[in-house]
């Protein structure tokens, strides 16, 4: 598997996970909320930002790592956007 | 820009990606080496398209949607805010990613000839095409909250 689509499907799969756990986080805990909301102005907005920021960052440190085969990075990329997306939806769910 | 048309402008977009990556789905599933300019041109566009959609569907949400919140909660339908916006809010970021990184494999990997390639291909474009569509729908459902919200005063 080519290496920097290893590395970024890898980060991608790690940062919707904690993306979902951020979200848990921040709802449950005000001083967290409150923080991303007085960093950009909406909390909203600095959930988006740190995300893109993991997912660019993850990627590029996993470079340097051994890529994952095709099967084992469908795996991931799927099972980050399922399991993200249960987290979140389970949440309001329950909340 | 007003705000129907922001909102206008953000589901027209949205669906306008994931009929973007529903073509990258069948293109892939053709993929024989002749296609693979329009692959990578679609893989783009699904892109593009889904970081207009946040752009334009982020403003709108930041600037105008806490009134629109307020009435859905007063409304018959709260729902509509406590699990379909919230949810909606926070699973579009993973499909924003998503649609990032898509076309990544698309000019990096040969998945004409690797069934496993071609295979995370599908997967990756075919999750976005669905989980755009249930975007649509909660916001289509949102829109139902301050509909109702509306005639119930």
């Amino acid at each position: 598997m080519d290496r920097v689509t290893s590395a970024f499907g890898v980060s991608f799969a790690i940062t919707s996970l904690l993306g979902a756990l951020l979200v848990v986080i921040k709802e449950l805990n005000h001083g967290v909320f409150q923080w991303m909301a007085d960093l950009t102005g909406h909390h909203w907005i600095t959930h988006g930002v740190l995300q893109i920021i993991v997912f660019v960052l993850l990627g590029i440190a996993l470079l340097g790592k051994t890529p994952v085969n095709a099967r084992w990075l469908t795996v991931y990329v799927v099972g980050g956007t399922v399991a993200g997306s249960a987290v979140i939806g389970m949440f309001f769910l329950v909340k | 820009m007003s705000q129907s048309l922001l909102v206008l402008v953000h589901a027209t977009t949205g669906v306008l990606a994931a009929l973007a990556a529903l073509w990258l789905f069948v293109d892939i599933l053709n993929a024989d080496g002749h296609n693979q300019r329009r692959l990578r041109l679609t893989a783009l566009l699904a892109m593009a398209l889904m970081w207009a959609t946040y752009l334009f569907g982020g403003y709108w949400y930041v600037e105008y949607y806490n009134e629109e919140k307020a009435l859905i909660l007063a409304g018959p339908l709260p729902a509509a805010h406590r699990f379909f916006m919230e949810a909606k809010e926070h699973v579009f970021l993973i499909l924003l990613l998503l649609a990032t990184w898509l076309p990544i494999p698309v000019f990096r990997t040969n998945f004409t000839q690797e069934p496993a390639n071609r295979d995370l291909m599908l997967w990756s474009s075919g999750l976005l095409v669905l989980g755009i569509l249930a975007m649509e729908g909660a916001g289509a459902l949102v829109s139902m909250g301050v509909k109702l919200a509306l005639l119930s005063q």
